[in-house]
C-alpha cells in the first residue's frame, strides 16, 4: 500500500469533476489534518504520479473505494493544463509545506518559480502587524515584485487586504498559462486555517462603513462565496473541537460554530477526522470520515477508514479489521 | 378504523401535500422548509423546481450560499457581492424587478405564477430578524407568487442585537404558511427498528457525541429500493381557517427515469406500516396453531348436545329466588329426620 498516496484516498483526491466544488476538511487538536492537505497538494501539483489521479473525483462515487481507471478518463481529455494550487495558509508558514511536500516529492519552490502553477499566501507572519514601510527606488520594488510574485504576505488584518492578496494571487496563476491556449488554467484555492481569522479577529467590516452593524461572520461568508467564485474549487480546513462546535456560550464560540455549520452545510465533502472512539492505539491515530453531499442523496456511500500516520510522514489508511 | 376512512384519509393527505408542491390554487404563500445537518432540504427544494417547471412557472433562485445556477431556476441572483453582503432592501428590489405587475381584473390572461426560491434564510437572520417580515412580504406583490425558503435549523443564531427581541426561528414559523421538517428516512428506518425492539435509538452526527464528528454517515448500497435515497417530510400546513393539519410522508425524489418525485404516506411505508393487518371484518377468529386439531367432527358435536349435564332438575326455577334448590340423593346409611330442618 503506497505511503504517498493511500489508495482507499485515490477517488477523493485529485481535481473534481464538477466545478465550484467545496471540500471541507476538520480536524481537532488531537486529529490534525496536515498530512490530509499535503496529499490533496501532492495530488494536484503532481498528478503524474500514478495513472489513476487524472481520473475525475466525481467519477469513481458508486464503487466506493475502488477507482474506475479507464471508464473514468473522458474522451475529450487532451493533455490540458495541469491544474494550479494557490494555498493560503493561517497557520503555518512556507516552510512547513515546503518539508512536509519535500517528503512527498514534490518541490514547491519549483512549483512556483518556474512552472508557475502554485502560489502561497502568507497569512501568518504579518498577519496583525502594521503594513512595512514602503522601499524607495520603483526599480527594485518591481524586480523585488516579479520575483516574489508566487509568494505573497497579507499585512494587516482588514478583509479587504486580505481579499485583495488572495484574488492578485489566483490572477497570478490564472495569466500564467501558456500563450495560445485555449482554457484557462484550473485554479484550486486551498484555504488552511481558515477558522483563525474569524477567531483571532474582529474584523474590519470590509469598507462597508462604520455605522453599519456587519457582523464578522457576515463578513467571512461573503468573503468565502466571492473567493469560490473565481477559481475552480476550493478547499477549506477548520477546526472542530467540541468546545468551537457544540453548545456555543460566548460570542466566539457562537461565530465560530454558526461558520463551521454553514460551510458545512454548502459542502459537497466534508472529510472529518476524529480520534479513535475507544482510546489510543498504537497502530491506529485515527478515524477517517467521508461524508458526500447531502443534497444529492443518491450520491456516494459515505465512508468511514482508520489512519496511522508514521513518523516519517507517511501515511497508511485501511478499513476496520485490518 | 374502517377501511373507507383510512383510504378516504391517505387520499386527502396526500392530495394537500400535491396541492402545495405544485402551487396550487395559491395554497402557501410563504412555504418553510427546516433541515439540518443530516438530511438537507435540496431534494424537496429541486421537487418544487421540477413541478413549477412543468407548470412553467416562473422560477426566481435568491442564492446566499449557492454557487452554480440550477438548471431548473429562470433566474439566478447572488447575495453575495465584493463589496460586502447585499442588504435586504436591494435584495427585495432585485428580485421585484422580475416578477410581471399584476394584471388587471378586465384582462382575462391567465396571470404568470412566480416561485422564488431562497437557498437559506440564516444569512438574513442577523442582525435584524424584526426585518424579515416586511422583507418576506414586500416579495409577494400578487396572489401569485409564493416564497419556498429553506432554513436551517442546527446553526446557532448569532448574538442578536436585541436580546429581547424574538428569534429568526420563531418569527418566520410564525409567519410560514406551511412548514416541512426533513429528516433522513433511512436514519428513520434504523430509529424504528430500535424503538420496535425497545432499545436506545441511534444517534446519528452531532448526537454521536464524538469530538470532530458533526455528520452522521449514510450508506446507499445494500438498502431496500424503498430506502434509499427517501426523505421522511413532516409537513404542517396551516389553512386560512387557522386549522394546522399535520402529516408525515416519505418522499422519493425525481430520478433520470422520472420527472416528478414520488410520495406516499409514512404509515404506508412498509418499514413503518404497523405490524397488524386492520382488515375490518373477519379477523375475529384466528384459528391457533397447534400440532393437535381442535376442531369438532360432526360426531362429536352431536354427542356434545346430548350430553345431560348433572344437577340440570337444579335449574329450573322452583320460584325461590336463590339460583337453584338443593337436591339430596340418598344413601344407605343415611338417615332422614323429618323434623331436623324445623326451625
Amino acid at each position: 500500500m503506497s505511503r504517498i498516496r493511500p489508495e482507499l484516498l485515490e477517488p477523493y483526491l485529485g481535481l473534481p469533476s464538477e466545478a465550484a466544488d467545496l471540500t471541507l476538511l476538520t480536524g481537532i487538536l488531537n486529529a490534525t489534518p496536515n498530512w490530509l492537505v499535503f496529499r490533496y497538494l501532492h495530488s494536484l501539483l503532481k498528478p503524474s504520479s500514478s495513472s489513476s489521479s487524472s481520473v475525475p473525483r466525481g467519477t469513481a462515487s458508486t464503487q466506493g473505494g475502488q477507482h474506475q481507471q479507464a471508464a473514468g478518463r473522458d474522451d475529450d481529455d487532451e493533455p490540458e493544463e495541469p491544474p494550479a494550487v494557490c494555498l493560503v495558509s493561517f497557520l503555518r508558514d512556507f516552510a512547513f509545506y515546503q518539508e512536509g511536500l519535500g517528503k512527498l516529492g514534490v518541490d514547491l519552490e519549483a512549483c512556483g518559480r518556474k512552472k508557475g502553477n502554485f502560489v502561497f499566501a502568507d497569512g501568518l507572519s504579518s498577519l496583525f502587524l502594521p503594513p512595512p514601510p514602503l522601499p524607495p527606488s520603483g526599480q527594485q520594488q518591481q524586480q523585488q515584485q516579479q520575483q516574489q510574485q508566487w509568494k505573497k504576505t497579507m499585512v494587516g488584518s482588514r478583509t479587504e487586504d486580505i481579499r485583495r492578496v488572495i484574488l492578485e494571487g489566483i490572477a497570478t496563476l490564472k495569466t500564467g498559462t501558456a500563450a495560445g491556449n485555449q482554457q484557462g488554467k484550473k485554479v484550486v484555492l486551498v484555504l488552511d486555517g481558515l477558522g483563525l481569522l474569524l477567531l483571532a479577529s474582529a474584523l474590519d467590516d470590509g469598507g462597508a462603513g462604520a455605522g453599519t452593524d456587519v457582523n464578522r461572520v457576515e463578513v467571512m461568508r461573503n468573503l468565502l462565496m466571492e473567493l469560490r467564485q473565481n477559481v475552480y474549487s476550493t478547499i477549506v480546513t477548520l477546526q472542530a473541537d467540541e468546545p468551537l462546535i457544540v453548545d456555543p456560550l460566548t460570542t466566539l464560540e457562537t461565530d465560530h460554530s454558526h461558520f463551521v455549520r454553514t460551510v458545512t452545510h454548502q459542502a459537497d465533502t466534508v472529510v472529518s477526522l476524529t480520534p479513535l472512539g475507544t482510546g489510543a492505539a498504537r497502530d491506529v491515530n485515527g478515524v477517517l470520515r467521508i461524508v458526500h453531499d447531502r443534497k444529492r442523496p443518491e450520491a456516494a456511500d459515505d465512508r468511514e477508514y482508520l489512519y496511522h500516520v508514521g513518523g516519517d510522514g507517511g501515511v497508511r489508511v485501511f478499513e476496520r479489521g485490518q | 378504523m374502517a377501511p373507507s376512512a383510512q383510504a378516504h384519509h391517505r387520499s386527502h393527505s396526500l392530495l394537500l401535500l400535491q396541492k402545495l408542491l405544485n402551487l396550487r390554487d395559491k395554497a402557501s404563500p410563504l412555504t418553510l422548509i427546516l433541515d439540518n445537518l443530516e438530511q438537507s432540504a435540496w431534494p424537496l427544494v429541486t421537487e418544487y423546481m421540477n413541478r413549477a417547471k412543468i407548470s412553467r412557472t416562473k422560477i426566481i433562485f435568491l442564492s446566499l450560499s449557492t454557487l452554480k445556477k440550477p438548471p431548473q431556476a429562470d433566474i439566478f441572483i447572488p447575495a453575495w457581492s465584493p463589496s460586502g453582503p447585499k442588504p435586504l432592501h436591494a435584495l427585495a428590489s432585485e428580485i421585484l424587478s422580475h416578477i410581471a405587475p399584476t394584471p388587471s381584473p378586465s384582462t382575462s390572461s391567465p396571470s404568470q405564477k412566480t416561485l422564488i426560491i431562497i437557498d437559506t434564510l440564516n444569512p438574513l437572520s442577523h442582525p435584524s430578524p424584526h426585518l424579515l417580515p416586511s422583507f418576506l412580504g414586500s416579495l409577494i406583490p400578487n396572489p401569485d407568487t409564493s416564497i419556498v425558503a429553506t432554513y436551517h435549523s442546527d446553526i446557532p443564531p448569532l448574538r442578536p442585537v436585541s436580546e429581547y427581541a424574538p428569534t429568526a426561528l420563531s418569527v418566520i414559523t410564525h409567519l410560514s404558511t406551511a412548514i416541512f421538517t426533513v429528516s433522513s428516512l433511512p436514519q428513520a428506518v434504523e430509529r424504528k427498528k430500535a424503538r420496535d425492539r425497545s432499545r436506545q435509538e441511534p444517534e446519528f452526527g452531532l448526537g454521536e457525541n464524538q469530538e470532530g464528528v458533526f455528520v452522521g454517515l449514510r450508506r446507499n448500497v445494500g438498502s431496500s429500493e424503498l430506502i434509499k435515497g427517501g426523505i421522511v417530510v413532516e409537513m404542517e400546513m396551516r389553512r386560512k381557517s387557522g386549522r394546522a393539519v399535520a402529516e408525515k410522508f416519505v418522499l422519493f425524489p425525481s430520478s433520470q427515469s422520472q420527472q416528478i418525485g414520488k410520495v406516499m404516506l409514512l404509515s404506508d411505508h412498509p418499514a413503518f406500516a404497523s405490524p397488524q393487518e386492520q382488515d375490518g371484518e373477519g379477523d375475529g377468529e384466528q384459528e391457533m396453531e397447534a400440532s393437535f386439531s381442535l376442531g369438532l367432527t360432526e360426531k362429536q358435536r352431536r354427542d356434545r348436545e346430548g350430553v345431560v349435564l348433572p344437577y340440570f332438575d337444579a335449574q329450573t326455577d322452583v320460584g325461590g329466588g336463590e339460583g337453584g334448590r338443593i337436591l339430596y340423593d340418598m344413601g344407605r346409611e343415611d338417615d332422614f329426620d323429618e323434623e331436623e330442618d324445623e326451625i
